[in-house]
């Protein structure tokens, strides 16, 4: 079957997932470091690859995402998952301003080096870093991580958190 | 306790742990102190040191070893992890901030806490150490130096599902008292 890509700005359905990707100073033993979802230097928000664009099973979404990305991922770093809709609503049910997270796709054009990648995806809201929102609301995220966590680069096997 | 990581050869792992491994406290090769366990001298005279007393006795000498034990591997863990997080900021281009670990390393020498945090560094060059248990319990701590800690709080209260979450800025004494009032102490202590 083949896909369209989906429309720039549309949303992620709330029974979807995204994977984002931890370096390794933000994950030790399974346990994530919420800083590793709020925005990187020069990201207007936290960069994610929508799974389901993939074809099942799961470990087949996963080296789908590792074959599009356009970061270098380090052989310690990991693939995170979160379902989008869980986040959405416990992030907003448990902020004390009630924030609420938009996961949207953000597809990216194919250039020179690097092939279009329809999965790209951002999730807007999360507030920068270094901010008194950015505290609480990082931590919120990491409570909806899902079980395993992958390493971002094949052949590692998975890290039960 | 608290190891150097630029001369992590300094550590020599403490002196009790010796008796952890002599379960008979006698005979041992080490320095007479070994063999005498203190709490021996408090028994009365009159009490026979029946196997069941000497087993207890064993017990009581050897938690206190195997505490500073389990001290020693947790500071050499740490020692590690800070070294890979160097490491780790050279690899980013992200800056490691002194300042930050001073603090942290003041604050294991005054909470001298027992559970091992895991430890992260983030963009801005600060560690976060952070405390977590299954029931998504946690204290979070960012080190922004000059004494100075950034915590993140939760903490599940008695007898309920309910989350008591908090965020701010204090200084380090501040912070544990924080830490105490939310009854989160025993993330802190295994």
């Amino acid at each position: 079957m083949i896909k369209t890509a989906p429309q720039k700005g549309s949303s992620i359905p709330d029974d979807d997932h995204i994977l984002r990707y931890i370096r390794p100073r933000h994950v030790e033993n399974g346990i994530v470091n919420g800083d590793g979802f709020l925005a990187r230097p020069r990201e207007d928000a936290p960069s994610v690859n929508w799974l389901e664009w993939f074809e099942p099973p799961l470990e087949n979404q996963v080296a789908g995402v590792r074959s599009v990305t356009r970061l270098t991922n380090a052989k310690l770093g990991h693939l995170v998952r979160l379902n989008a809709g869980q986040t959405t609503r416990y992030v907003r049910e448990n902020d004390p301003n009630g924030l609420t997270l938009s996961f949207v796709h953000d597809p990216l054009d194919g250039d020179g080096t690097h092939p279009p990648d329809p999965s790209h995806s951002l999730i807007v809201g999360v507030p920068v870093q270094d901010t008194p929102e950015a505290a609480l609301v990082r931590d919120l995220i990491v409570d909806c991580v899902l079980t395993p966590l992958f390493p971002a680069v094949a052949s590692i096997r998975p890290v039960k958190a | 306790m608290w190891l150097d990581v630029s001369s992590p050869t300094a550590f020599a792992p403490p002196r009790p742990a010796i008796l952890y491994y002599d379960p008979a406290g006698r005979g041992c090769a080490g320095p007479a102190h070994y063999a005498h366990p203190r709490r021996l001298g408090q028994l009365s005279p009159n009490t026979s040191a029946s196997t069941e007393l000497v087993g207890e006795l064993r017990l009581q000498t050897g938690e206190r070893p195997a505490r500073d034990l389990d001290k020693a591997r947790m500071a050499v863990e740490i020692s590690k992890r800070l070294q890979f997080l160097k490491i780790e900021a050279e690899i980013d281009c992200v800056p490691f901030s002194e300042a930050s670990l001073a603090d942290f390393r003041a604050l294991i020498r005054e909470t001298g806490f027992h559970a091992r945090p895991s430890l992260f560094l983030n963009d801005n060059g600060n560690l976060r150490a952070l405390w977590k248990n299954d029931r998504r319990e946690q204290i979070g701590l960012q080190f922004l130096g000059d004494g100075n800690i950034q915590f993140v709080i939760f903490k599940q209260r008695k007898g309920t599902l309910c989350m008591a979450r908090v965020a701010g800025i204090d200084a380090k004494d501040k912070v544990l008292g924080h830490i105490k009032v939310s009854g989160a102490e025993g993330l802190l202590f295994g």
